[in-house]
Order: structure tokens, then sequence, then C-alpha cells
């Protein structure tokens, strides 16, 4: 891509777990909403007055007054949001909305409310599973949530207003989608770098003060230069990828990152909310946050994780697989032995890499991956 | 496995080893002579690990060789009460092995053996072989680490997925787990159910599980488990027998409480492995069993003579202490040790203290209903789910009620969960100006650290913050 798309702002977007964009829209009334899962539908905390803003605290490589709440073990980016949290970074937070989506996460939850005790602090109480009784379980959590908004920032909360809110997630949904399929091209459109920071920037950005800029890269890509050197095209598979420079360490090495299949990732995760006719609003939110999430904390759902993985390999013509690790997390931990067995399985070459959250150690990384390009 | 100095016995000491001794070994004869001497040890080839189980009578020297009087014979009751188990559960895989079910540890049995079938509990080796065998443990672990598992998650899970990937693990006719304790041990099941070929079912639990939507939810989930193991398995409810497993359940529980009552005493008649291993075991593992009820009966009735004849358990009761977290595996005999030492007495721990209610066994629907609450709140399920809440309550509801002097906490380095709560736990312990020893050690390896220096980090901290 050319760099000329003032691409330097996405960068400076998210550079801090705050950025400029979140400020401007909090001395313009709204209240930031700090969330650290994507099973949180966002469309629920970015009604009428509220922005979602994900928290990406990759700034902190060493979290000395975290590891004394959640000692060393617990996974980097617990700590180094339990860092930025301790280190007043995050004061001017209006709140946080947890979901109970693995132990670590919970216990940053306990630890907040222990040490911080803020204002406004919500877990949202995520099923295991994904049947239906499932799906009503999280709807009525959502609702619940939505009523402890209304009341606590005196917002209306009513199903218009959230509908509305759906309706301006799709449509930035819509954008990105446009966007990521660039990526299937047999020369990419958009490196994976590039697209990665965009994924960054609009998730810890107020998305209607982003909107004008992503809509001129639609128009702006599909006439962009292009790098037309055959590279092998990778797919990343794995937890909080959430530094861009991780992606574009592995294009440095020669490679394409077409294809995320991460938490910030695209695959899924740039599906609209659909309002079925009989689904309320707060179904419709339960629905889409497991149609648009493919996590292990999930039990019942590894094969379906794994035709995750073939359709998109197969769509995006992917060569060779990364399966990335962060040190501690126990999900990601287990799951990535049968998951690189069953790739194994299927004759397709995979490096597993293990990483901190920051992206520390990239010398060691790099010897790994050329080793492994060299190989394909 | 450490053994203490074996001081002199009386009479009725020798007496009391040599019978429950004796027995011991019959039980385990038994099983021999029951399913084939011949075929018996080509079973030891298959499953090495029955190696370390016939090492189960050494618990009885372990736990008992320095105890005397009564509270020797209550330690013996229960570590007979364990061999007993034992025996039986490996019965089980040979003579119903088409009624085999694998099943997570806190995903208690009922409703298995209220069905007709044959409970097996996936992490019941991963328990019981660093009792008496820790090296062995860690040949699992190892095979377990050289697929991939990261070395830093639970040593337990690791255990059981070092068994299933060694093809060590009794080939179970169908699974059923959960999302307890931890996410190391929910995730691991992904693992163990490719690797065993079985059909799983996995029990949800809600994180906030107090509450009259999360028992209605939780009910579903047992009724869609009842329905899934009766089109699975050869398993079909009977509920007049799951109505009499629950009550026999209730009976071991009344038992139960009268003991923890008597517990409150200063000095305590009761303590040590006599509180916990028959909760372990019948509060966990094996509940509704008549032999639980049975070893309970016999343990009250040892804590009653006592109390009435002022006889305290540990001879001379200094301090009294609630263990938390899970058992130190690799040093099971650590309170026979401390007590000998410091007249430290253990009085209640993490995984034995209940808050269940009786199950009400008046309808179909009142059994499920006790049986979500047992599951959704037992130890351990409801420390390490749900808010932080849940696992500071019990400790400090136990601290008073108990007049404690300190807690020791078994800090498991790979229990994240827990270790996460530590920064917390300290502030709050120093707040109620409670001295706190957290144990730091690996579960079942005792190459992270061995129990010598478990011992000279209670050692330090009974000289420096006890003043022992």
């Amino acid at each position: 891509m050319n760099d000329s798309f003032d691409l330097q702002s996405l960068s400076k977007l998210t550079a801090e777990p705050v950025n400029s964009m979140a400020q401007k829209a909090q001395d313009a009334g709204k209240h930031l909403i700090a969330y650290t899962c994507r099973f949180l539908p966002e469309p629920i905390i970015s009604t009428n007055r509220l922005v979602p803003i994900f928290l990406r605290p990759n700034q902190y490589i060493s979290t000395p007054m975290a590891d004394t709440y959640l000692s060393s073990v617990t996974c980097s980016y617990s700590r180094c949001l339990m860092e930025t949290a301790l280190d007043f970074s995050l004061e001017n937070l209006d709140g946080w909305v947890f979901v109970s989506s693995c132990d670590h996460l919970r216990r940053v939850h306990d630890n907040l409310v222990h040490s911080i005790k803020p204002a406004f602090i919500h877990m949202l109480d995520l099923p295991h599973k994904q049947e239906e009784s499932h799906i009503k379980w999280y709807a009525n959590e959502l609702e619940f949530l939505s009523k402890k908004l209304e009341k606590h920032f005196e917002i209306d909360m009513g199903n218009t207003s959230i509908e509305s809110s759906i309706s301006d997630y799709n449509n930035f949904q819509a954008m990105l989608r446009d966007i990521s399929i660039l990526r299937k091209q047999t020369i990419p459109l958009i490196s994976g770098y590039h697209f990665h920071l965009l994924l960054m920037a609009s998730l810890c950005s107020p998305k209607h003060l982003l909107f004008d800029f992503v809509k001129e890269l639609c128009a702006a890509l599909p006439e962009n230069d292009r790098d037309e050197t055959k590279k092998p095209r990778l797919m990343v598979i794995g937890s909080r990828i959430e530094d861009s420079e991780y992606i574009k360490k592995i294009e440095s090495m020669g490679a394409y990152v077409v294809a995320d299949r991460f938490c910030c990732g695209s695959i899924p995760g740039l599906n609209d909310v659909e309002l079925g006719e009989s689904d309320n609003v707060f179904e419709a939110l339960s629905r889409h946050s497991f149609n648009n999430t493919s996590c292990p904390r999930m039990m019942d759902e590894f094969d379906l994780r794994m035709k995750i993985i073939r359709e998109a390999m197969e769509e995006y013509k992917v060569d060779a697989v990364i399966v990335e690790t962060m040190k501690f997390c126990d999900i990601w931990g287990v799951e990535s032995v049968p998951l690189i067995h069953e790739l194994k399985q299927m004759n397709i070459p995979v490096l597993r890499l293990e990483k901190e959250y920051a992206s520390t150690g990239m010398g060691q990384m790099e010897t790994r991956l050329q080793a492994f390009l060299e190989s394909l | 496995m450490t053994h203490q100095q074996n001081p002199l016995q009386s009479i009725n000491d020798v007496h009391t080893h040599f019978r429950y001794w004796s027995e011991n070994w019959a039980k385990i004869g038994w099983l021999g002579l029951k399913n084939n001497p011949v075929f018996m040890l080509k079973q030891l080839k298959k499953y090495p690990w029955l190696n370390s189980l016939m090492k189960a009578n050494e618990l009885l020297n372990m736990y008992t060789g320095t105890r005397k009087g009564l509270y020797k014979k209550a330690n013996s009751i229960a570590v007979s009460s364990l061999v007993s188990s034992i025996v039986d559960m490996v019965d089980g895989i040979y003579n119903h092995a088409d009624k085999l079910i694998l099943h997570e540890d806190l995903v208690p049995p009922e409703i298995l053996y209220g069905m007709g079938l044959q409970p097996w509990m996936a992490e019941f080796l991963g328990i019981v072989i660093p009792f008496l065998d820790t090296e062995v443990m860690e040949r699992y672990i190892d095979r377990a680490e050289n697929e991939g598992i990261p070395a830093d998650i639970c040593s337990l899970p690791k255990s059981t997925m070092g068994l299933a990937l060694s093809n060590e693990m009794p080939k179970p006719r169908a699974i059923v787990a959960s999302n307890m304790p931890c996410d190391g041990g929910m995730t691991s099941y992904t693992l163990i159910q490719k690797k065993l070929q079985a059909p799983i079912f996995r029990l949800d639990i809600p994180y906030n599980f107090y509450n009259e939507k999360a028992i209605q939810y939780f009910v579903g989930e047992l009724r869609k488990l009842i329905k899934w193991l009766e089109e699975h398995t050869p398993g079909k409810m009977d509920w007049d027998r799951m109505k009499e497993i629950c009550e026999e359940r209730n009976r071991m529980v009344e038992l139960q409480l009268e003991i923890w009552e008597l517990a409150k005493m200063k000095p305590s008649p009761m303590a040590g492995e006599a509180m916990y291993l028959p909760g372990m075991l019948y509060g966990i593992a094996l509940p509704g069993q008549k032999r639980g009820t049975n070893a309970m009966k016999k343990i009250l009735n040892i804590a009653k003579k006592m109390y009435e004849d002022n006889q305290s358990a540990v001879p001379d009761e200094k301090y009294r202490v609630i263990l938390w977290n899970p058992p130190t595996l690799i040093f099971p005999d650590l309170f026979v040790w401390a007590e000998q030492k410091y007249g430290v007495a253990m009085l209640m721990d993490m995984l034995s203290f209940n808050r269940h209610p009786l199950i009400d066994t008046s309808s179909h629907d009142n059994i499920l209903r006790g049986l979500a609450q047992i599951i959704m709140q037992g130890p351990m399920a409801r420390h390490t789910r749900g808010p932080a809440e849940n696992f500071f309550s019990d400790i400090f509801y136990l601290h008073e009620a108990y007049d404690i002097d300190m807690i020791w906490m078994a800090g498991h380095i790979g229990c994240k969960n827990t270790q996460a709560l530590m920064g917390m736990f300290r502030e709050k312990c120093r707040d109620r100006n409670l001295p706190l020893l957290n144990i730091n050690y690996d579960l079942s390896d005792s190459r992270i650290v061995p129990p010598a220096n478990i011992k000279k980090q209670v050692d330090e901290f009974m000289e420096t913050v006890m003043q022992a």
C-alpha cells in the first residue's frame, strides 16, 4: 500500500490505550467504555453516548505492580492491562465491561474491583456452549447490562437506540469486509500489516470519527500500487495479536499474511449483527457474539473452529500456517496441540510461535521464521 | 513419599496397625484373585500405574505410623476407606467396562450411579499416584509436555492428558466434563476426547451461580446430560436408585457436619487426614456410597469419644490451621510432619469444605435442583469460578468459626487462577492480622519444588512469623 495514504495517522491511533480520537469523543460528551474481549457485542456499548474502547495495553513490557497482584504466571495481556490501570493510564475511562472469557481476565476484573474500584464495572456471564439455551442466557445478560448502563449513564438504551447502533456497526463492518477481501487476490491489494493496523485502529477509536477515513481508504485501495513479488501466503492463528509490528515482522521476512484467525482478526470478526424477525435485539446481539468469534474457550466447538480454518485457508489460498500462543495462556496452550496435529494431518506446513503480549524477542522469532519460510 | 519417625507404640496401636494393614492387603489381594491373577499380572504391563496403586497400603504407615490411640485409628479408617475405593474403581474397569464413564473430577458421579453406569474419575490417577509414587506421575507430565502442552499448565490436567497420550487411560464408553475447575482443565478434554475417541458431554456452569436463574439453567444442563447418556450409553435413569444415592449422601453429610462441629472445640478432637481424606473421597469422588457413611460414622464416634475424654487429636495442639487449595500431593504427609514438629492441627481444607444443602429427594425436580447446587457450588468449583468473593468468604468464615491461628495456602504454581488472587489475599489477611503462609510448589511435580524445600518454607514461616 502507498504509505502516503495517511497511514501514519493509523499508527498514532494504535500507539496509546486511549487515543486522541477517543479523547476527542469524550470531550464532546461521550462516555468511553473499555472492553477486553470480542465476545462483547460492540453495538451495546456504542449506543447513544457510549463509545467502545478495546483495550490494547501493549506499551508495557515489564509489569512489576501487576505481578504483585496477579503473580508472574498469568498471561502478559492480563498483567499489562493491570499495570496500565495501576499506572493511572486508564483513569479517564468512564466504565469497564468484562466478559467471563477466561480465568486470567476474570481475575483482572476481581483485582480492579479490589484496587481501582472503577465507578462502572460489569462482568458479563458468557456460557461455554452455544445452543439455544445458552444464546438466550447471554441475551439476558446483555439486557441486564443495557439496563445498568442506562441507569448509570442516564442514557436511552431502548430498542430503537440499540438498533440504530447496530445499523452503524453493520455499515462499518461492511467497509472492513470490502477491504478484507482484497487480501484474497493473488497479489494482495493490502498487506497483512496494514490491514491489521486498520482493524486495531477501528477497535480502539470511536467509529463515527473513523468512518470517513475508512470510506476513503476503501475507494483508494483498488488503485493502490502493489508489490508484485510472489511470496508465500500465510494464515496466522492464535490468541491476542494486537501489535501490528508482529505482523509486519512476519511479512518483512518475505511472506504475505493474508488470513488472520486470532482474537481481533477478521476470521470471523467482520460479520453483521442480523436482526431476525423473531429475535429480540438482545438475542440478535447474543447470536452475533457467538458467530463473530472463534475462541477455544468454547467447549464443544473444536471441529467448528477447524472448519472455519479449513474454509478460510481455501478462500485465502493459504500456503502455510503460523500458530501463535501467548505464554501462560492455558486455553490456547492446550488448543494448539490438537490444532497443530490436525493441520499436520492435512499436510499443511505449520510453525508454532510462543510470544508475550507485547512484541518482544523479535530477533529469535526472525530466525525461526526465516527457517520456516525457507522450508516452504 | 517421606515417612516420619515411628515412635514407640502401645499394644493397642500395634493391633490397630496390624488390623488395618492386613485388611488393606486382603482387599488388594482380592482384586487380583477375582480378576484372575495371570490376567492382572498382564495388566500391570498395560497399565503400569497399577504398580503404584498396589502401594496404597503404604499410606497406612505414612499417616498412622507416628500417631497414637484413637487418632491413629481414625486415620487408619480414612486410609482403609481409600484403599477400598481404589480397589473398587480398578475392579470397575474390568467388570463394568461396557458402562465405564470417564468423568471430570468436579462433576460428581451421582447421576452416573443413578443410571447404573460405572464412573471413572479422569483425574483420579493424577491425584492418587503422586501420593504413592511421585516420580511415576512425572513421566506422564513429561509425556504431555513432549506433545506440546506448555509446561506452565497445571500439572493435574497435564498428568491426565499424559495418561491418555500414553494409551494408559481405560477406554470409556463416554466422557462427561465441564468448564470446571479452570481453563487448563476444561480445555484438556478436547485433547483427551480426541485421543480416546469417545463421545463427550460437557456441562456449562455459569459465572454467577448463587441465584435461582443459574440453578434453573444448570438443572437444564443436567436434564440434557441424562438424555444424552441414555442415547450414548447403556445407562437408564432409575429415579428410585438415584433417590437412594442422594439420601445416602445426605446421611454422610450429616455425620460430616457433626465432625466439623466437634473440630471447632479447643483443642480439636479430630484433625489431619481423618478430616480431609474422607471429605475428598465421599464428598467429591464417590458420593452416595454406604462405605462413605460408615467411615464417617466411625470417625465421628472416635471424635465424640475423644471429646468426652478431653483428648486432642494432635497431642500438643499449639496452632490451628486451615489448608487452602488442594493438599500437597507431592508431600502428602506434610501435616503428619507439622503436627510433630510444631503442634499444628489442620482442621479444615478447601476440598472438604462444602456449603451444600442436603438434597431434597421428594421429587425428581428437587433431586436435580439439589445436585445442580452441589455441582455448581462445590468446593474448588465455587472457589475457582465466579468472583473472588467466593474464594475469600469461605476462608474468613473458617477463620472465625474454627478460631484459626494461620492459613496455609498450598500455592500450586500451575494454578494461575488462585495465583492471581495472592496479592489480594495477602492484603486481606494483613487487614485481619491473620498470618498467611504461601507454600510455593507444584501440585504433582516434585522436581519444581521438592518436599524438603516445602519443609524449609514452613520452618522459615514458623520461626519468623509465628515465633515458634
